[in-house]
């Protein structure tokens, strides 16, 4: 799954240990979500979309359309 | 300014505490296996033979299977809390692994065993072919 994380985060100027720090997770799970190595849960999805103030799916793109 | 970047943030502070509750736990589990693996190695009788039937007194016997299974519940409990969801979907995934190596590994051996290929199906190897899939699946899923 794509996501829009590694610029979100080079906008605010915070290294993948500050994000995984805010978000309670790892630096290796920030790379891995980064990289599309790893799709993060529901539950930590909705931690991103809030720590950006932004909606899911204005961060994760699925590659699906959108009804 | 040097005073300034020495100062610890926030959340570097809970990076570190982060990282510090998930050493205490596998210290504390590494310690446990060391203190056991030497009770085992210091009451073993040599005379017996190494790693057979009636090797240790069946109080270290029992002691052990105790505190093996005691920690290794309680620790995983404990890793579970620490650890963040990739670590947790990482281990899931190589338990797995190793699972499918024992349950598929026994059966083939066996039937090879039974067709006098091979020699009877050992649990001990059976528990390592298990134990080194589990730690190469979380190198490979860790650090690919």
């Amino acid at each position: 799954m794509k996501n829009r994380l590694k610029v979100l985060r080079a906008e605010r100027d915070w290294s993948q240990a500050e994000l995984g720090a805010r978000l309670d997770v790892s630096r290796q799970a920030v790379n891995a979500i980064e990289t599309g190595k790893y799709d993060p849960s529901l539950p930590l999805a909705f931690r991103i979309a809030r720590l950006f103030g932004m909606t899911i799916e204005e961060i994760f793109d699925d590659g699906g359309e959108h009804g | 300014m040097m005073e300034a970047s020495m100062v610890e943030t926030d959340w570097q502070t809970r990076a570190k505490q982060r990282k510090k509750r998930i050493n205490i736990v596998v210290g504390a589990l590494f310690c446990v296996g060391m203190v056991s693996g030497f009770l085992i190695g210091f009451f073993e009788d040599e005379n017996v033979g190494h790693l057979t039937a009636n090797s240790i007194p069946p109080w270290l016997a029992v002691l052990s299977a105790f505190v093996f299974v005691i920690s290794s519940i309680y620790g995983s409990w404990k890793l579970m809390q620490v650890s963040d969801e990739l670590e947790r979907v990482i281990h899931t995934k190589t338990m797995v692994v190793a699972g499918n190596i024992m349950l598929i590994g026994y059966p083939t051996w066996f039937t090879l065993w039974l067709g006098g290929i091979v020699p009877e199906p050992d649990a001990l190897w059976l528990f390592l072919s298990g134990l080194i899939s589990n730690v190469l699946a979380y190198v490979w899923y860790k650090f690919r």
